[in-house]
């Protein structure tokens, strides 16, 4: 998919916005890479994420800032023993109930099974995306007002009993 | 336009992408979860999992959709055949989102969806349609008048109708009590719309249907004639064109019929126009308009040279077709034959699985449609179209043996297909002389040598 000019400057912006250290980004032959200044690659270089057509790549964790701010998704470090709720149909995704309201639910929070954990908007319908188990939020891996497709992950829970 | 998202899957959404490529534009495929991995997601710019494998979860939903396209940016909305192309609501919610459809204009997808009303619209317009009813039937006893008027044996038809559910043959009085039942009941689960008509049964028919491609500027042309009168229970097996059978002057006449048609409905796109032919009588009858692409398009491209998908998105893009009447010709002749995954020696039971094999011919005069490949699983949940072989050749003769050459080199294995079958039929001396009709398969070459070992 041909990447116009417009599309770059919206690409820029989000990841300016995003406090992600470093972003990569692979469509076809284009390649984009960037990273943030003051930021050093040591020992231990921060893994890019790569945005892919794909449901997000869960084993891939966006690279941990020094300091991640408050709204972002704590990096899961390993998928083991968390479970994912999937996107029952494909739509925009939302955190939150309205605009203006406070999300649903925040990494750490405990939700019950029938909890709301987000919405996902087809053609003006709002679909309740519900919890389905007792557990604490691990991460959220999607963007507010993102479209995601059927089954992508939206939330990973870790249980409780 | 830019950017399309291709509303279906199989082997129509492979052509439609190859289609955009060619004209620079991109692409986005959708697929169910039983598509995943699938070619036309392959070579598409981006593809999108719309749902589970149940097509009304997925490729029938029109939210899902319209909310795909605009969600990835598309201004335009391919729906190929089958699912969603012709239902005339999808079509207006693309219209309400900013998104081009790649069709016609709604009003007329709501007309040609009426069987009833398209049938009362051709006989306005002169075009001759069968005797029979002219409104919808409201009971037993009013079909059995009607029956007696234009005589036995008659055809129940649903007003919903299409790929022969709700069809019924009433050979006698006494059977059609209960056939009307049957029919009123199929229909009502197939199209949650029980209303059906009768005709008079023609026997020994051919089907002959006309190609149309029209623009929003008044230029409304045919593309010669195809022959599908190769049918199993409705369903076509092998598409031809141009038709074996018809005189010329009837030709002329039912070209002329089907430009009529198009141009009157308001029509814009490509269509088809369908007719039933009766050589004994030397008369043709309207049966109905398709407001899509076919999925035998390919024969009228093999002998015609236009690109009819390209053509789509060129109108739908509000540009005049870059040719006139005078410059179509029908060059040579072309057979196509449905490749399915059947098994045709055990009642054509569908035969779904992995293909452990697949190796499809290549050569001049030679095209194959297709979305399978080596280790490809064909899904259990949707037609079993594999690919379409079409041969063309400068006369019917050498079309119809390349074709057959060609069946007898494709292999395919794992699953069961109709490739066996279609070299049976293809050999047939009675398809060699063109001394075919629609029941031809079921009355004649299954019942006798021509069952495939």
């Amino acid at each position: 998919m041909a990447i116009e000019r417009e599309d770059l400057k919206e690409i820029l912006a989000a990841v300016a916005t995003a406090g992600f250290d470093e972003f990569s980004l692979e469509i076809g032959d284009m390649k984009i890479r960037l990273t943030k200044q003051g930021v050093v690659s040591a020992a231990s270089p921060p893994r890019a994420t790569t945005v892919t057509e794909a449901p997000a790549p869960l084993q891939e964790a966006p690279a941990r800032p020094s300091t991640p701010p408050a709204s972002r998704p704590a990096p899961v470090e390993a998928l083991d023993g968390l479970l994912a709720v999937t996107a029952p149909l494909l739509g925009t995704f939302y955190r939150a109930p309205a605009p203006d309201a406070p999300p649903f639910v925040e990494v750490g929070s405990v939700v019950e099974p029938d909890d709301t954990v987000c919405i996902i908007e087809v053609m003006k319908l709002m679909n309740n995306v519900r919890a389905g188990r007792r557990g604490r939020v691990a991460r959220i891996c999607a963007e507010n007002a993102a479209l995601v497709e059927f089954g992508q992950t939206l939330v990973l829970i870790e249980p409780l009993p | 336009m830019k950017r399309v998202l291709v509303a279906n899957r199989g082997e129509i959404a492979v052509r439609v992408i190859r289609a955009c490529r060619a004209l620079g534009l991109e692409t986005v495929a959708v697929y169910s979860e039983a598509d995943r991995g699938s070619l036309a997601t392959q070579l598409a710019d981006r593809a999108l999992c719309i749902g589970p494998p149940r097509s009304s979860d997925s490729y029938l939903r029109i939210d899902t959709m319209v909310t795909a396209a605009r969600g990835t940016g598309c201004d335009a909305v391919h729906p190929g055949y089958g699912f969603l192309a012709e239902n005339a609501a999808f079509a207006e919610m693309c219209a309400r989102s900013e998104l081009t459809f790649v069709g016609p204009p709604t009003q007329v997808i709501r007309l040609m969806g009426d069987k009833i009303a398209a049938r009362q619209f051709a006989a306005k317009l002169g075009v001759p349609v069968i005797s029979g009813t002219e409104d919808a039937l409201h009971s037993v006893e009013e079909a059995s008048a009607v029956a007696a008027e234009v005589g036995y044996p008659v055809l129940l038809k649903a007003a919903a109708g299409g790929g022969g559910r709700g069809m019924r043959i009433v050979r006698a009085r006494g059977e059609l009590r209960e056939a009307f039942e049957r029919a009123r009941a199929e229909a009502q689960a197939a199209f949650d719309d029980g209303r059906l008509y009768v005709e008079r049964f023609v026997e020994e028919a051919r089907h002959v249907e006309v190609q149309v491609l029209a623009d929003e500027h008044g230029q409304c042309l045919h593309l010669g004639e195809r022959d599908c009168s190769l049918q199993r229970r409705h369903q076509k097996l092998v598409e031809e064109a141009p038709s074996p059978v018809l005189p010329d002057a009837l030709r002329r006449e039912l070209l002329e019929s089907a430009v009529t048609l198009a141009r009157e409905a308001g029509y814009r796109s490509a269509g088809t126009i369908e007719f039933l032919v009766e050589p004994a009588r030397g008369r043709y009858y309207f049966l109905e308009m398709n407001t899509r692409i076919q999925v035998e398009h390919p024969v009228t491209e093999m002998v015609t040279g236009v690109d009819l998908v390209t053509e789509q998105f060129r109108v739908a893009a509000g540009s005049r077709l870059s040719f006139d009447q005078d410059q179509v010709h029908v060059r040579g002749h072309a057979i196509e034959t449905r490749v399915n995954a059947e098994a045709p020696d055990a009642g054509f039971r569908p035969s779904p699985g992995r293909i452990t094999s697949w190796a499809a011919p290549e050569g001049e005069g030679l095209r194959v449609d297709t979305h399978c490949f080596e280790g490809y699983v064909v899904p259990p949940f949707y037609d079993s179209l594999l690919a379409k072989t079409i041969a063309f050749g400068a006369n019917r003769e050498e079309a119809r043996s390349r074709l057959l050459a060609a069946l007898e080199r494709f292999t395919v294995e794992g699953i069961q297909t109709t490739i066996p079958f279609h070299r049976r039929v293809l050999a047939h001396s009675d398809f060699i002389e063109s001394r075919i009709h629609t029941r031809w398969i079921e009355e004649s070459f299954l019942g006798s040598g021509g069952r495939t070992s």
